[in-house]
């Protein structure tokens, strides 16, 4: 006998089993759906593209915009930096940087019309990207282009596994044999049992 | 938290367009790296601060219809999930089902982004006796991107008891028998330790047997009798036909009448009593153990009494007889006889005979009755027999009973009621009710041969069930206006 009330398939252990490629977290489109933003910030990046590179720049824009509804806003980025390192083949100047740079960031701020709260995601964005970009800016006019790439990288796999470990420990995930005390005891086993012995009173 | 393949191939596109950047010398490429970096910490975010309230939030109950079974029995048992807010997670919750219990489906259920209950009820076998705690729930909780997994809920406790015999009530028509077992009486005056009675010399009685004080004390002479010592063969004649296995799982009629067979064979170790035994199935004697008393004799009637299962059924019969009876071989005579007169007291005898025959050769073909039969060509002297069967054949049981007692020993019927037995036994009481009378009848009547005593066996709890709705049968009939 099984029933179960909510009418849901029963003895799922994977709710998102679907057929519908998902490149967007639920709680930030629940139905996975396009948005008016999305559309918006797509032709922002096509004009902003247009204005860069002409027509060649119009048509990267438009090629952006169809990975962006088809793949996701992640696949849509790289599509864009790419075809915006084609663009400007005499480097990068500031203002290229800053109006394509920001159509593609405003891309990134589209779902936060759908989101619960909009302010925290939107603050959610800036941060990471104000020290990613920051860190960016701070090495790479200074060091060799590898250790900027290194560093960004870095410093966003830390900050991934910050929280990824931060949430482990306001869920209360983390095994005693993780923690400083449960490791110091392994290295001096002489003092650990008055030591558990104070701990455990 | 785990990252979905799809999060990690997102994040090796951030490290393809670094590579991208070296390869081209081309620092701009690295501010699409920047934007997915903050792509997917800002996903992150969300997610940690929906997973972290959600934790706080939701209620996961496993609800076990029981927590005291046999083992064996299914219950159903309720898992449910309560959000006090809807979320936009997806989440799945898996019941920890411990590893001794087995579920036809998985204890799990899903609760959509959006809903904030769902409930599943899954029947939960328990096969192994203990107590068994319910393993905690996982709870699965992902957007699409991240997945974590955290422990949930409550822990209840389910107490597994085995099926063996339990309330085990041996008496007759409903009332417990006082003592069922004990020292039993020689039955005759001779050496012993245990005086029995006082008596007036005799000429004849040697001196030696005056009891003096009591010579004294009533003024004439008086001698004192003893109880003699005996040692009483006790033979258990143990039925295991498919009959018996009538029942639940480790309460079946064979459960109770062994754990009977059990205490006597115990009760014959302690007094020393010369034990033996014969097994009956289907098909007729599947084990012998000759009567004795050494000390792994009883060792090994218990060890045979454990090991005894319900046989598979009535095949050909290839049972210990003896062959036919005296009975039988006068019937077919005159049977034979009466084949070839023509007259009319012939043609009126010969029905008789007919029916008679039938009868006969149905004893004679019954497993316990041959065994009985064998039983008693087999040992000399007066032998105790205790006999463990059902009420399955009624007519061959007390053709059995009337055979054991025949040469003045005793026996001692123990019957185990089908209409006690039968699962669905109970589901109309008033039926089972008159079963059981017709039940009890068969036991008087097995009780009015001389040197037979006959007790049922059965789960006190059932027959009192019986014996209720007899009473209320009674009460109402009592009632009725005449």
């Amino acid at each position: 006998m099984s029933t179960q009330q909510n009418g849901a398939r029963n003895g799922t252990t994977e709710p998102l089993q679907s057929g519908r490629l998902r490149q967007e977290s639920l709680l930030l489109t629940p139905d996975g759906g396009r948005h008016w933003s999305g559309w918006l910030a797509a032709v922002m990046v096509v004009g902003a593209f247009t204005l860069v590179g002409g027509l060649a720049g119009a048509v990267a824009g438009i090629i952006t915009a169809v990975v962006w509804a088809l793949t996701g806003t992640p696949y849509a980025l790289v599509t864009g930096t790419v075809f915006l390192t084609a663009l400007t083949p005499d480097g990068s100047d500031p203002l290229t940087v800053g109006v394509a740079g920001t159509a593609l960031l405003v891309l990134v701020f589209a779902p936060a019309v759908t989101a619960t709260a909009p302010g925290s995601y939107v603050v959610a964005v800036i941060l990471p990207t104000a020290v990613l970009g920051g860190l960016v800016w701070l090495f790479v006019p200074a060091q060799p282009l590898w250790v900027g790439a290194v560093v960004v990288l870095g410093t966003g796999a830390v900050i991934v596994y910050g929280l990824h470990r931060y949430l482990h420990l306001r869920l209360g995930l983390l095994d005693a044999d993780d923690s400083p005390a449960k490791n110091a005891e392994t290295a001096e086993p002489t003092e650990s049992t008055e030591t558990t012995d104070v701990e455990d009173q | 938290m785990d990252a979905t393949r799809r999060l990690w191939a997102i994040a090796s596109l951030a490290v393809g367009l670094a590579g991208f950047a070296l390869l081209t010398a081309r620092p701009l490429a690295l501010v699409g790296s920047v934007l997915l970096g903050a792509w997917l910490i800002s996903r992150q975010f969300l997610f940690y601060r929906a997973t972290t309230r959600l934790a706080e939030d939701i209620s996961v109950t496993h609800s076990p219809a029981k927590t005291g079974v046999r083992t064996a029995e299914r219950i159903p048992t309720t898992l449910s999930a309560t959000l006090g807010t809807p979320s936009r997670l997806a989440l799945s919750v898996d019941g920890g089902v411990p590893t001794t219990a087995t579920v036809s489906e998985p204890l799990a259920l899903t609760v959509n982004p959006g809903e904030t209950n769902a409930a599943t009820t899954v029947d939960v076998r328990w096969p192994v006796a203990g107590q068994h705690t319910f393993d905690t729930a996982t709870l699965t909780v992902t957007d699409g991107l991240f997945r974590q997994e955290l422990p949930v809920g409550s822990t209840p406790t389910v107490t597994v008891e085995p099926r063996v015999p339990r309330n085990l009530h041996v008496g007759e028509g409903g009332d417990r028998i006082a003592t069922a077992y004990g020292e039993h009486d020689a039955g005759r005056l001779g050496s012993g330790i245990e005086p029995a009675e006082l008596r007036e010399y005799v000429p004849g009685d040697t001196a030696d047997r005056i009891d003096w004080n009591a010579t004294a004390r009533l003024g004439t002479p008086y001698v004192r009798e003893f109880d003699a010592e005996t040692d009483r063969k006790t033979m258990l004649v143990v039925d295991h036909s498919q009959s018996l296995s009538t029942g639940q799982v480790g309460e079946t009629k064979l459960e109770y009448v062994r754990e009977l067979a059990l205490a006597m064979a115990e009760n014959a170790r302690q007094l020393g009593d010369p034990l033996g035994m014969l097994t009956v199935g289907d098909e007729g004697v599947t084990e012998r153990v000759p009567p004795a008393t050494q000390p792994d004799q009883y060792a090994t009637v218990r060890r045979t009494l454990h090991s005894l299962s319900p046989t598979s059924g009535p095949q050909e019969s290839t049972g210990d007889s003896l062959g036919s009876t005296t009975t039988l071989a006068g019937v077919n005579r005159a049977l034979a006889t009466l084949d070839g007169e023509k007259s009319q007291f012939a043609r009126t005898l010969q029905p008789f005979y007919a029916d008679r025959q039938v009868y006969v050769d149905r004893i004679s073909a019954d497993p316990l009755y041959t065994a009985v039969q064998s039983l008693l060509a087999r040992e000399q002297g007066t032998v105790f027999t205790v006999l463990c069967t059902d009420d399955s054949a009624p007519a061959e049981l007390l053709e059995t009973a009337k055979l054991a007692s025949s040469d003045g020993g005793t026996i001692l019927v123990l019957l185990a009621p089908t209409v006690l037995y039968e699962q669905d036994g109970l589901a109309d009481v008033e039926r089972a009710y008159d079963r059981y009378v017709e039940f009890e009848e068969l036991r008087r009547e097995l009780a009015t041969i001389g040197g037979v005593t006959a007790l049922e066996v059965g789960p006190g709890d059932r027959l009192s069930t019986v014996l209720a709705a007899g009473q209320n049968q009674r009460a109402q009939v009592g009632g009725e206006p005449s």
